[in-house]
């Protein structure tokens, strides 16, 4: 195991290095001059020439990729060009914090919701409500990212009475639906009260938690920018927003693909076993077959994960929150502030492929035969 | 039975949905509304009522004392206004010094959208009263504070600053008894400290404004005859000296602390990086240093450089209770997010700096503490920095310009109509305005493109140009469609435009003041209310170190002459109309149009004051309770 471990990692290193050569490299193409960072807006030519000399932006490119990855060995991503001159692994710390919290919400809600509608909608596979189902996850994949955040920031906080009656009519029609099933199940029971009670009951718990949630609505803000780090209610409320946006087009994706996986897993002998012993449905659906039709989701969510920290910087733009995405490009690539640039490149390189080598070491204990090494 | 409920459910959720969506919430926070009261400029200027004094409250800190044997001479702070002329006071009134905060909302916080996140805390490192200006005037306070609609310098820490008759020698007076977070006393020979600290920092004040304006002290013949008296002298008569004390530095940073920094970093200096640097970056991160070194209203509590700064209350501080207990600075992203932040409810004082947003906002009826800067657009020509040869240099080319641009054109594409353009170096409506000025400028070339490509080819075939013109402006919103606008419209004309759009320390900066690698820029200065004078002699004097047009005229330089010595509002207005009438000669660089920026509030927060370069004071501010 230890083999397989040590093995994984060492493949890592060719990546990140292949990454981090990359990055600088282009992002010396372009235009801009780092040294003009560094000096503000007090330079002159005889100062910008100091700067350029001190910083070591007169040597070759090769010199100064060398110089910057020596000291990424020892640990030392060297400083901001910006002053105050912050030394990067400083910066790279404030800002993964919040990138890391909205990835990770955005990841849960994703995993919640999919793995809800996407048994749903193979168990229900081909009736209306795995229509419903398919037609809203093609709604979602279609909508980009930005624009989800765009138009969340336009109903959730400006017209959030929009979003909030439309959770009333779902509740209406969930209550409606709860009504009917209990009413068939009492009329197929020939009026035997004991299982239509639990059916009541079921129907006015879920009724009321929907209603609470009508009843609490949260005022979403516009903005996550402000610090709610000893405030975890706080938190959740601020990032709602943005994490639904990103995970709206993940809960698609995983949803699509835990409904395929499902559906074939439900066509296995040991579901049809497990059905002609009358086991109830939800043990069927969510004990027996999930666990083998998770795999391509884990995965997906292994990939997704790395792309969500990569890749939020557009929604931190929207909604203002100062993450690793919003580092890298205001504070790295705009101002031509490489030593920023390089160094968190390389830290989320590091994530993506780490997350990606612990999935595959995953699989060893997820698959008994992967372990064997007959797959 | 299900499919026609089903089917009147769906009519009644899209009828729903149609309502909702068609109507306004009044419940999502939005705090401003159409009953609120009308927008006006400079809706809070500092005139609000303090609140209520309580004459039991004995744990206030001691405030210094107001000297009353000293007459009016004393309290009348400085030009443009007659000397005798009573002003604001120095230091707030008995009663604003005794008062508690009782009429405010206790635990208050002010949620303040920045117009670009503060990169550092040490005054004599910032990069601009637009970036971190508010900040730091709340920390290190301020010397002199300007009143943008008076046009009136008045003594904010300064107890009075007063002039000679040719405003050639200044008399700053400070009041005992204020001191530092760390206990040492303020004293008169902390401001020329900080002072030359500030000049070391600004490179000598070749390229900003205020430093460039601090080299006009004689700091040889500059004395300190007690604690509390400075006499500055000056090498030549300048009327609008106070502006000096009025930004950074006139934040004083106590210069023992300094000196403390400077000899433990001495050992960590290197050739490359100098103890003065190390302590400003010290300076720029560490609240406990920054809150050691100043007297303002404000401590500070967290600061990330470039994200989020976040103030508290000072317990002690000279000039009274602080009711506003906690500042907090953020950035949502631009001019818009602001906006929409603030009508979410998520900030109370959100900075605006765009005509589409003042226009939503009037509209919405927000409470505006703004101001006109003028020359806020302009396209900044080339004329020949540090003797280079470009084509800006040939008055026809200008000419050219001014004939081929139509700003109403821009405006539309840039600002939808919403911005307010204008040919003058003093829009309507702001305090140096004069319709002599306006006559001047309305002498300018009019827009007429077929006078504009005649101009064109006239110089092409004489000199063999072959038409092309370099252009640099920011990539940021609007300057891209502003920019797209004018290289089209120079274009048809015949020119032959490259433009590069980029940013300003990237490729702004460089290009226009390191390097003056540019034929035309939309970057360049402003004029607000407070340093006009300054910006003038900065870029259009023939011999100023940091003229970023390289323009040079001796009749120019004998009207920016006039600016100096004008004492008067009067004077300065007719000095600054003849300014205008050279400009109108010599077209040095086109102005477009005039930016609106400052400060939306929300209804409840009073007492906010707006001084120059839009810096806003919250030591007086209070949320009504």
């Amino acid at each position: 195991m230890l083999r397989v471990v040590g093995l994984k990692l060492v493949r890592l290193v060719p990546v990140l290095f292949l990454v981090s050569l990359a990055t600088f490299f282009l992002i010396d193409l372009i235009p801009g001059d780092p040294a003009a960072v560094a000096l503000g807006t007090d330079a002159t030519l005889e100062d910008l020439e100091a700067i350029r000399k001190s910083l070591g932006l007169d040597k070759p490119i090769t010199e100064r990729y060398g110089d910057w990855l020596g000291g990424a060995l020892t640990g030392d991503l060297g400083d901001s060009l910006r002053p105050p001159n912050e030394p990067v692994s400083d910066l790279l710390q404030r800002s993964a914090g919040p990138t890391l919290r909205l990835s990770a919400m955005a990841l849960g809600m994703s995993f919640t919701i999919s793995i809800f509608l996407g048994v749903w909608s193979a168990h229900a596979a081909g009736n209306r409500a795995d229509r419903l189902v398919s037609g809203t996850m093609f709604t979602f994949i279609s909508v980009p990212t930005f624009l989800a955040g765009l138009l969340f920031i336009f109903f959730f906080v400006f017209r959030q009475s929009v979003p909030r009656y439309m959770w009333l009519i779902i509740v209406g029609l969930v209550a409606l639906r709860l009504i009917y099933l209990a009413i068939s199940r009492w009329w197929e029971e020939r009026r035997d009260f004991s299982g239509w009670a639990g059916y009541v009951a079921g129907a006015l718990v879920v009724t009321g938690i929907l209603l609470w949630v009508f009843v609490q609505w949260p005022d979403f803000p516009r903005t996550a920018s402000h610090r709610y780090d000893d405030n975890w209610r706080e938190q959740l409320r601020s990032l709602f927003l943005p994490a639904l946006a990103l995970a709206l087009s993940e809960i698609a994706v995983f949803t699509r693909l835990l409904r395929a996986d499902m559906l074939s897993t439900l066509q296995e002998q040991f579901v049809l076993s497990s059905r002609a012993k009358g086991m109830p449905t939800w043990r069927i659906l969510f004990r027996d077959a999930l666990r083998p039709s998770s795999f391509s989701l884990i995965t997906i969510a292994g990939i997704t994960l790395g792309r969500l920290i990569g890749g939020t910087v557009i929604i931190e733009s929207i909604f203002g929150l100062e993450g690793l995405g919003k580092l890298i490009v205001a504070f790295g690539v705009l101002p031509k502030n490489y030593t920023v640039v390089q160094g968190g490149v390389l830290v989320l390189a590091v994530g993506y492929v780490l997350l990606n080598a612990i999935i595959d070491i995953s699989y060893q204990y997820l698959d008994p035969r992967i372990r064997r090494g007959r797959v | 039975m299900r499919s026609w409920l089903l089917k009147l459910l769906a009519l009644l959720m899209v009828f729903g949905l149609v309502a909702a969506a068609c109507g306004n919430d009044d419940d999502d926070g939005v705090t401003t509304g159409p009953d609120e009261p009308a927008p006006t400029q400079a809706a809070d200027d500092g005139d609000e009522p303090a609140p209520e004094p309580d004459d039991d409250d004995g744990d206030e800190p001691a405030a210094p004392e107001p000297d009353d044997d000293d007459g009016d001479d004393d309290s009348a702070i400085s030009a443009p206004v007659e000397e005798d002329e009573d002003v604001a006071p120095a230091v707030p009134d008995e009663e604003e010094l005794e008062g508690g905060c009782e009429a405010t909302v206790p635990g208050t916080k002010i949620n303040y959208a920045n117009f670009s996140p503060n990169s550092s805390m040490d005054p004599t490192a910032s990069s601009g009263s637009l970036v971190g200006g508010t900040e730091l005037v709340n920390v290190w306070d301020v010397l002199m504070t300007f009143d943008p609609d008076a046009g009136q310098y008045n003594g904010h820490v300064a107890e009075s600053l007063t002039s000679n008759d040719d405003f050639t020698e200044w008399t700053l007076k400070i009041p005992s008894g204020i001191t530092y977070g760390n206990g040492d006393e303020f004293i008169a020979q902390d401001v020329i400290d900080h002072m030359q600290r500030f000049l070391e920092g600004r490179g000598n004040g070749v390229t900003n404004t205020i430093a460039g304006s601090v080299q006009a002290i004689d700091f040889e013949a500059t004395e300190v005859p007690d604690d509390n008296t400075i006499i500055f002298r000056l090498h030549e008569p300048w009327s609008t000296f106070s502006l000096v004390l009025g930004d950074e530095a006139g934040m004083v940073v106590n210069p023992r602390v300094i000196a403390q920094l400077l000899e433990e970093e001495a050992a960590n200096a290197t050739e490359e990086v100098s103890a003065e640097k190390l302590v400003r970056n010290r300076m720029s991160v560490s609240p406990d240093l920054v809150n050691a070194a100043s007297f303002g209203p404000y401590e500070v509590v967290e600061v990330e450089p470039n994200v989020r700064t976040l103030l508290k209350a000072r317990d002690n501080y000279w000039g009274g209770p602080v009711c506003i207990e906690e500042i907090e600075f953020t950035f949502p992203g631009s001019s818009t997010a602001n906006w929409e932040s603030f009508q979410a409810g998520d900030y109370n004082a959100a900075f605006l700096r765009d005509p589409r947003v003042f226009a939503d906002a009037r509209d919405a009826g927000a409470a505006l503490n703004t101001e006109l800067q003028n020359v806020g657009g302009v396209f900044l020509i080339n004329n020949g920095v540090r003797g280079a040869e470009r084509i800006g240099q040939d008055f026809r080319i200008r000419q050219a310009i001014h004939h081929a641009v139509d700003r109403q054109i821009i405006n539309e594409r840039a600002f939808e109509g919403k911005g307010i353009i204008t040919n003058a170096l003093a829009h309507e409506g702001t305090l140096m305005w004069s319709q002599e000025l306006q006559d001047c400028a309305d002498q300018e070339p009019a827009y007429d493109p077929d006078a504009a490509a005649a101009l064109v080819e006239e110089v092409k075939a004489e000199t063999g140009w072959d038409g092309s013109l370099f252009f640099v402006y920011t990539d940021q919103d609007p300057a891209p469609a502003i920019g797209q606008a004018f290289e089209g419209m120079l274009e048809r004309v015949g020119f032959d435009v490259t433009a590069e759009y980029g940013g300003i320390t990237t490729v702004l900066i460089p290009r226009v003041i390191i390097q003056a690698d540019y034929e035309v820029s939309g970057w360049g200065h402003n004029m607000d209310g407070a340093v006009w004078v300054s910006s003038l002699n900065q870029n259009y004097r023939s011999d100023s170190a940091s003229n970023r047009t390289g323009f040079g005229h001796p009749d120019m330089d004998a009207a920016l002459n006039g600016l100096y010595g004008a004492g008067t509002l009067e004077d300065q207005r007719a000095a600054l109309a003849a300014v205008q009438c050279v400009w109108a000669e010599h077209l040095p660089t086109m102005i477009w149009s005039v930016n609106e920026e400052g400060l939306a509030l929300a209804p409840d927060v009073k007492g906010v004051q707006r001084s120059m370069t839009t810096l806003f004071l919250f030591g007086n501010a209070y949320i009504e309770n």
